[in-house]
């Protein structure tokens, strides 16, 4: 009689779940994996309403010691309950609809209780991202409490971070590999590559906001950077006509630098203003063009391949646009992310 | 240098021959000016016109004064006075009033401790003469005044062809931005060891690296203020404290990622987090109480102080705790007055918001702020504000006498206002700020 092999998805993410959490020192808590999973499963692909959501959750042992380090972070209690695996699906049902524009769900995981809720960091347009603040480059966790955290970064996929690992829990069963966070870091990079000094690193971090916001609830994107002069301009226009190139374009920086001088209530307006269009641009069909000093140019342009150059043509739409990007020799960085979450960068400098 | 001496102090001031007493004998020593300056202000005194004749030299040494601290960059003395609206692109003439301009020179090692002391009060009078008051009284400055302000001015300002910020106070702000410093390092120690002055003057220079300077500038103070940090914070002024946490709050607001970094990782070895405004209320505070004071030093501040004072006042009657410093000083400003008394219309008003503070937020003004508070105390070395201040413990305060969590000399300065004794509460306030710079 032969024997049926069971391998399960669920053993293996359990298992990296508890990997995770040790490393992590979390103490052993069967609900908090338990929990953790779930969460895992459900904000893979989260809806309510009909509606796709991408909430973004941390869990920690101690939020008082998370939020010490912020004093202006803003907090919502929505319950405190006893710790089971059912209150962490309870967590997404309440939370989930409120958690977007900056609003972050926090989870605050004792032995037997466990309170949650809502947290924002934001206090300026400019300000980093919770994400940063808690587990990324501005964490400065000295062992005093365990912290993960966790956000549905493209189709199926689920990227668990704490302070001292992480791990991209995918839930397809496709080959693509998902990556996630150094491509979007170059793309950013290139894209305040001639902004001025004073202001790159701060334009840098407001670009990864934006487009890392924009990535992950749209269904794949293109993106490319021309150096800012008119020769690229004209070139890119010629090479790729299909689309639509702004009579003024939208100066990034120039919003960015000015909100951040004057400090004004209207400035910071027009930022978010533009910032949430741009977003929507970065999310139509089509590739859409950034100089190299912040500015957006175009969207919704279709690349052609031309048979004068070398492309591969593989995979999907695109992905094979992708390859005409890069053959096209008009771009200087140009950056891909497919609806199942993976991404790819190519940059002039590289080759 | 031993390392108790202090480590930059301004110049004693240029010889001025005991004999000279006429301000017209006395303004030939004034090197910084030209012959034709010297002149028209020799002509001014001959023909008696005492106001005139001060009025123009003071000008002249103000211009002098900041002219020379302009050299330093308007983005740096923003950050020295915890100024946010001051940046590269200010006039100095309008966003530096001569008051701060005397205190940034002092503590920049331009003039020393009794020069700003000279010169503060010689602004005072000449404030007051040239006051709508002064004029409507029929008061004029007299001639013996006048020569004690020209002389000030000579001394500690116009003496000398040029006048320049401390050589040591420059070397160690280069060395601040250029390298990372060790605790070991020599003028570390001296300055680990120096009065609360020279140690938020580091702060303030420091904080401005981070914010303002770029690459490895920028890099350099970061690694020095977590150095630093430790050492330094039971000796930083609860001000001082409340800037870092400001400028911790600033740089997030700004998405600037390398002074946030720092400035979180300086504050997470103190816990200093308490410092850090929780929100943007407490700046509309501290910038009403910040004109406040500006008009208080300036020209006309009798009929300038009421306005203001009531803009202060309708903000609200609770004061977030990161404005409090600034606010009980405005306050106390006004209620105090100066050596020629107080302003009628602004008094009451100052006088019922310094009454709605309560008991707690006065223990924690005596036990944590009053002792570097440079303003409040240098009031007391004058009968009519101290006066004022006498009647205030006497009539509202009297419980903070008995008060076992205060410093020695807080509690014998307290006891003495109650008293009512003078000469102690000169001593006393004498003793505590020149604790703050030697």
């Amino acid at each position: 009689m032969t024997t049926i092999e069971h391998r399960s998805l669920r053993v293996n993410v359990l298992d990296l779940i508890g990997k995770f959490l040790f490393d992590e020192d979390f103490s052993r808590n069967l609900h908090l994996s338990e929990g953790i999973l779930n969460l895992i499963d459900s904000t893979s692909a989260y809806h309510e309403e009909g509606e796709e959501l991408f909430p973004e959750i941390f869990i920690t042992n101690s939020i008082d010691d998370v939020l010490e380090t912020l004093p202006f972070c803003k907090t919502i209690e929505i319950a405190d309950a006893e710790t089971t695996v059912g209150e962490f699906n309870q967590v997404l049902k309440l939370c989930a609809p409120l958690s977007r524009d900056g609003w972050v769900i926090y989870i605050n995981v004792n032995e037997n209780r466990m309170s949650y809720g809502l947290v924002s960091t934001e206090i300026s347009e400019l300000s980093p991202a919770f994400r940063s603040q808690a587990v990324g480059e501005l964490s400065e966790n000295k062992d005093q409490y365990s912290i993960a955290y966790l956000q549905n970064v493209g189709n199926k996929s689920v990227l668990l971070k704490g302070s001292e690992t992480q791990a991209l829990i995918s839930l397809s069963l496709s080959s693509n590999s998902t990556s996630f966070g150094e491509e979007l870091s170059e793309i950013c990079s290139s894209i305040s590559s001639d902004i001025d000094q004073n202001y790159r690193n701060t334009a840098e971090s407001y670009f990864e906001k934006i487009i890392g916001e924009a990535a992950i609830v749209g269904h794949g994107n293109l993106i490319a950077v021309i150096n800012d002069n008119e020769e690229s301009l004209s070139a890119l226009k010629i090479r790729h006509p299909d689309g639509i190139y702004l009579k003024t374009p939208i100066d990034l920086s120039e919003l960015l630098i000015s909100s951040e001088e004057s400090n004004s209530r209207e400035a910071s307006t027009v930022n978010r203003l533009y910032s949430s269009i741009v977003q929507s641009m970065l999310n139509h069909d089509g590739l859409t063009v950034f100089t190299s000093s912040g500015k957006l140019i175009g969207y919704h342009i279709f690349v052609k391949p031309d048979e004068s150059e070398n492309v591969e043509v593989v995979g999907g739409a695109r992905s094979r646009a992708f390859e005409v990007m890069k053959a096209s020799s008009v771009f200087c960085c140009c950056f891909y992310k497919s609806q199942d979450g993976n991404e790819r960068i190519w940059s002039a400098d590289n080759v | 240098m031993s390392s108790k001496e202090l480590i930059w102090a301004g110049p004693s001031g240029s010889l001025i021959p005991t004999q000279c007493s006429e301000p017209q004998e006395i303004v030939l020593y004034a090197n910084g000016l030209n012959d034709k300056q010297k002149k028209d202000i020799a002509r001014a005194f001959e023909h008696d016109a005492y106001e005139m004749g001060a009025d123009y030299t003071w000008r002249r040494a103000m211009v002098r004064l900041k002219s020379t601290l302009k050299t330093l960059g308007m983005g740096f003395i923003g950050e020295m006075l915890n100024d946010e609206d001051i940046d590269e692109f200010s006039n100095i003439d309008i966003v530096l009033n001569d008051y701060s301009a005397i205190s940034l020179a002092e503590q920049l090692g331009a003039i020393n401790s009794t020069g700003a002391l000279k010169l503060r009060q010689a602004l005072e009078m000449m404030s007051h003469y040239l006051s709508d008051e002064a004029e409507k009284n029929g008061e004029e400055l007299s001639k013996i005044d006048a020569s004690s302000l020209v002389s000030s001015c000579v001394k500690y300002i116009l003496g000398e062809a040029d006048i320049s910020i401390a050589i040591e106070f420059s070397a160690l702000r280069s060395r601040i931005f250029s390298e990372t410093l060790s605790l070991a390092d020599p003028q570390i120690e001296q300055l680990l060891d120096s009065p609360p002055f020279y140690i938020k003057t580091v702060v303030s220079v420091l904080l401005s690296g981070i914010k303002h300077e770029q690459g490895a500038a920028q890099e350099h103070a970061v690694g020095n203020i977590s150095t630093l940090i430790q050492p330094i914070w039971s000796h930083i002024p609860e001000k001082d404290r409340w800037q870092i946490g400001n400028a911790y709050r600033d740089a997030t607001a700004a998405g600037n990622i390398g002074a946030t970094k720092g400035l979180k990782n300086a504050l997470l070895k103190v816990k200093g987090f308490d410092y850090v405004p929780e929100n943007l209320r407490s700046a509309t505070f501290k910038k009403a109480a910040k004109s406040l004071i500006d008009a208080h030093f300036a020209t006309n501040n009798f009929y300038t102080e009421a306005p203001l004072v009531s803009s202060l006042s309708k903000l609200g009657s609770s004061i977030p705790a990161p404005a409090f410093i600034e606010c009980v000083q405005a306050y106390l400003c006004v209620y105090l007055g100066n050596s020629y008394g107080v302003s009628n219309a602004a008094f009451p008003t100052a006088k019922a918001e310094l009454l709605k503070i309560p008991e707690d937020r006065w223990r924690y003004y005596f036990s944590k702020v009053i002792a570097n508070d440079e303003i409040i105390l240098a009031k007391l070395f004058n009968s009519k504000p101290r006066d004022k201040f006498k009647t205030l413990i006497q009539e509202n305060l009297m419980y903070l006498a008995d008060s076992e969590s205060f410093d020695t000399d807080i509690l014998k300065l307290v006891q003495a206002l109650a008293d009512g004794d003078d000469s102690r509460i000169q001593g006393i306030a004498n003793k505590l700020y020149k604790k703050t710079r030697e």
